[in-house]
C-alpha cells in the first residue's frame, strides 16, 4: 500500500495541534473557576467518556446528539456524538482547519460547521476508529447524511434509526421494532449477549437524572435566576451522551441541591436581573467569545432557561424498554409540525416568567431556522420579542462579534 | 442642559449637538477612516466651534453607532438602532417605520409612538444593499456616488440586477457597460437591487406608516424612490438624514439627564 506522506504529515500536525491546544485551553479554564460543583462533576464526566473513547477499552460507538444512550450503556459501549465533540474542537478554534480539511473533499460550505469540522476530523483521523454509528433521522438531516459519510469513512456498520413524525401507536411500535433490532444487531457485532435487564438498569439510571433534571429545572423558575445561562448551556452535554450512566444522576441530583441552596437563600450568581429571556436552540458560540458574558454580566439579562433542558419525555417504564425509549425519541417537541415546538416554547416562557427569546440561528441549520417566522408570531401574541441570532457557533472566522453584539444589545433596548 | 450625540459608522462619523428642549445647536459629519477614537474626537471638536462651547461645557453625551464603543468621553452607550428611532421620530412624530441605510449595514426598525424600537431587522454578514455596495458601483461606472441619484432619474429602460453579492454585482455591471447598457439605466437597476433588499427586511419587520428614512443612502433620491414604488407608500426623509443616528442619541443623553 503506497502511503500518503503529504496526508500523514498533515494528520500528525493536526493531532499536535489539538493536543497543545487542549492544555492551553484547560490551564486557561483553571484560571476561571466555574460557577457550581456540578458544572466541575459535568466536566470531569466528559472528560473521563473522553478518555475512555480515547482508549477505546470498550466500543466505541459514534452517534448523533439523539441517539439512545441508554441502549448503548446497556451494551457496556461509550457513545461519542460527533457534534458535541466537534464543538469542543470548536472551544479550542479548530473549526477552520477542519472544516478546510472537509470541503477539500467537496462536503458543501453552506453545511452547518459543527458536522462540517466533524468531518474534517473524521478525515484527519482524530477521532478514533469506531465499531458502529448509530444515528436517528430525527431534527437534523445532514447530521443524518454527515453520519453516513463518518461512517463510510471509518468503514464502519451505519444504523439509522427511523423516528417517525406521527404519533401513534402504530409508529411507537415501528420504531421500538428498530430499537430491538438494534440492540440484537450491535450485540452480535461485538459478540456479546444482549442482556434485557441491563437495558432495564440504564433506563432507571436515565430515570433517576431525569427526575433530578427536573426537579432542578423547577427551581430555576425562581426569580433571581439561581443559575446563569453561561454554565445551564453546557447540560445539553449530559443530554446527548450520559443518560443511562450512573454518573449523570449525581451531576444532576448536585445541580438540584446547590440550586436549592442557592434558592433558599435568595441567591443568584448575577444579583438584580433587568430582564430575563429563553434561549432557543441548543447552539452558542463554542469558540472563546464573551457573547453570553456581555449578555448575562454587563447586560445584566439572564439566560433564565433554555430550551434543550427541558424535560419533554415522560419517565421511561422499565418494563418495557424498547417502546418506552421509543417514545422519549419521538416525544422531542421539535419533532414534526412546528406547532408542537411553539406550544412547548410558550409553555417555557410562561414558566420561566421571561421577557423575550433569543434564537441562536446555526448558519447552514435549516431544522432551527425554518421555523422561526413561527415563534416569532406566537410569541409577539403574548408581547414577548424574539431575536433570531443569525451566526456561525463553530467556525470564528464566521463571526462578527460586533455584529452580534449590537443586535444583542439592540435587542435588549427593546426588551427594557 | 446641553447634551450631545456621537454616532461614529463604519463611513462616517457625526456628532449632534443640542441645547435645552432639544434645540439643535450644533452638527458635524465627517469621514471615519482608519480610527473610529479619532474621528470621533474630530467631529466633536468641529461641532463644538461651531456651537461655539468646549467639551466641558456638555452635560452628557451618549455614542452610537458600530464603534460607540470607541468614544472615550461619552457617558453611555446607545445602539444605532434605538438612537435611530429616537432621531426618525423627532424630526417625524408619526413616525411608525424607520428605514435606516448606512455605510455598512442597512436596518428597519418599528417604533412605538415615543420613539421606542418595538421590532427590527438588520442585513445579514455581507454588505449588499448599503453605502458601501452603492461605493463599489459607482466606481465601477466611473460616476460619482453623489450623482447616482440625478442619473437614475434619467433612466428610460427598466433592467434588473440580478446579483445581491456586491462582488457579483460589480462583474455584473461591468459586464453591462461592455455591452452597451446606458449608465442611467444600470444604476436604475442597482437602486431597484438594494429597493428589494430593504423591503425583505421591512416586511419582515411589518411596514407601518409612517415611514421615514434615515443614514447616508438616504441622500441618493433614486434609493428613495425605488423603496417609495415598491412600499406604495411616501418616505419621510430629513434634510440632513445622516445626521439622525447622532441627534436620536443627543436626545437620549437628554432625556436620561431629565
Amino acid at each position: 500500500m503506497q502511503v500518503n506522506w503529504s496526508k500523514l504529515r498533515e494528520q500528525i500536525g493536526l493531532k499536535v495541534q489539538v493536543w497543545q491546544r487542549y492544555r492551553q485551553a484547560r490551564r486557561k479554564r483553571s484560571a476561571q473557576p466555574l460557577d457550581l460543583r456540578a458544572d466541575r462533576l459535568r466536566v470531569e464526566l466528559a472528560t473521563k467518556l473522553a478518555w475512555q473513547a480515547l482508549r477505546r477499552r470498550r466500543p466505541l460507538i459514534w452517534t448523533n446528539v439523539w441517539a439512545p444512550t441508554e441502549l448503548l450503556y446497556a451494551l457496556d459501549c461509550v457513545p461519542a456524538s460527533l457534534e458535541v465533540y466537534a464543538a469542543m474542537l470548536a472551544s479550542i478554534e479548530m473549526t477552520p482547519c477542519l472544516c478546510e480539511v472537509a470541503e477539500r473533499e467537496g462536503y458543501g460550505r453552506d453545511s452547518c460547521s459543527l458536522l462540517r469540522s466533524a468531518l474534517g476530523a473524521v478525515l484527519a483521523g482524530l477521532f478514533p476508529p469506531p465499531q458502529a454509528v448509530v444515528c436517528t433521522s430525527h431534527l437534523c438531516d445532514t447530521g443524518t447524511k454527515a453520519l453516513y459519510a463518518a461512517s463510510v469513512l471509518a468503514e464502519a456498520p451505519f444504523f439509522l434509526l427511523e423516528v417517525p413524525h406521527q404519533q401513534s401507536a402504530e409508529a411507537e411500535g415501528f420504531l421500538a421494532e428498530q430499537l430491538r433490532e438494534l440492540a440484537a444487531s450491535l450485540a452480535a457485532l461485538l459478540d456479546r449477549p444482549f442482556r434485557e435487564e441491563r437495558l432495564r438498569e440504564a433506563l432507571h439510571l436515565s430515570n433517576q437524572a431525569r427526575a433530578w433534571l427536573q426537579k432542578a429545572n423547577e427551581l430555576r423558575r425562581a426569580i433571581p435566576a439561581p443559575m446563569l445561562g453561561r454554565s445551564s448551556l453546557d447540560y445539553f452535554y449530559l443530554m446527548t451522551m450520559a443518560f443511562g450512566h450512573p454518573e449523570t444522576v449525581t451531576v444532576y441530583r448536585t445541580l438540584y441541591e446547590e440550586l436549592e441552596g442557592r434558592v433558599r437563600k435568595g441567591f443568584s450568581p448575577l444579583g438584580k436581573e433587568r430582564a430575563r429571556i429563553l434561549w432557543l436552540h441548543q447552539v452558542r458560540p463554542y469558540f472563546p467569545n464573551n457573547l453570553l458574558h456581555h449578555l448575562e454580566q454587563e447586560l445584566r439579562v439572564v439566560v433564565a432557561f433554555d430550551e434543550m433542558g427541558y424535560v419533554f419525555w415522560e419517565e421511561l417504564d422499565p418494563t418495557d424498554p424498547f417502546r418506552s425509549l421509543a417514545r422519549k425519541l419521538m416525544a422531542n417537541h421539535c419533532l414534526g409540525p412546528i406547532e408542537r415546538r411553539v406550544e412547548a416554547v410558550l409553555r417555557m416562557c410562561r414558566e420561566y416568567r421571561v421577557d423575550g427569546a433569543v434564537h441562536f440561528s446555526q448558519w447552514g441549520c435549516r431544522h432551527s431556522t425554518g421555523g422561526i417566522r413561527f415563534l416569532k408570531e406566537a410569541l409577539q401574541k403574548e408581547g414577548l420579542p424574539l431575536l433570531s441570532l443569525d451566526g456561525d457557533a463553530a467556525d470564528a472566522s464566521q463571526f462578527s462579534e460586533g455584529q452580534i453584539r449590537t443586535r444583542l444589545e439592540a435587542f435588549v433596548e427593546v426588551l427594557l | 442642559m446641553i447634551t450631545a450625540g456621537v454616532d461614529v459608522g463604519a463611513l462616517s462619523t457625526e456628532v449632534v449637538i443640542m441645547g435645552d428642549g432639544g434645540r439643535l445647536l450644533a452638527s458635524s459629519i465627517l469621514p471615519t477612516g482608519a480610527n473610529s477614537e479619532r474621528a470621533a474626537e474630530r467631529a466633536m471638536r468641529e461641532a463644538l466651534t461651531q456651537a461655539g462651547l468646549r467639551l466641558e461645557n456638555l452635560d452628557r453625551i451618549v455614542a452610537t453607532g458600530y464603534g460607540r464603543v470607541r468614544v472615550p468621553f461619552a457617558h453611555q452607550q446607545v445602539t444605532e438602532i434605538t438612537c435611530h428611532a429616537r432621531g426618525a421620530v423627532y424630526f417625524f412624530p408619526r413616525t411608525r417605520t424607520v428605514i435606516d441605510v448606512g455605510g455598512q449595514d442597512s436596518k428597519v426598525i418599528r417604533v412605538s409612538p415615543r420613539g421606542k424600537p418595538v421590532d427590527f431587522a438588520m442585513n445579514d454578514k455581507c454588505a449588499a444593499g448599503t453605502g458601501r455596495f452603492l461605493e463599489v458601483m459607482a466606481r465601477a461606472l466611473e460616476v460619482d456616488l453623489e450623482s447616482l441619484g440625478e442619473l437614475s432619474a434619467q433612466s428610460r429602460n427598466e433592467i434588473t440586477i440580478s446579483s445581491m453579492c456586491t462582488v457579483f454585482a460589480e462583474s455584473e455591471v461591468v459586464s453591462l457597460i461592455a455591452q452597451g447598457t446606458p449608465k442611467e439605466d444600470i444604476i436604475r437597476g442597482l437602486h431597484n437591487s438594494i429597493a428589494d433588499r430593504i423591503l425583505t427586511l421591512a416586511h419582515r419587520v411589518g411596514v407601518e406608516r409612517e415611514v421615514s428614512m434615515s443614514g447616508g443612502v438616504a441622500k441618493n433620491r433614486g434609493v428613495v424612490r425605488a423603496i417609495s414604488e415598491k412600499l406604495g407608500l411616501p418616505l419621510n426623509v430629513p434634510r440632513e438624514p445622516q445626521i439622525v443616528g447622532a441627534l436620536g442619541a443627543a436626545l437620549l443623553a437628554l432625556e436620561a439627564e431629565d
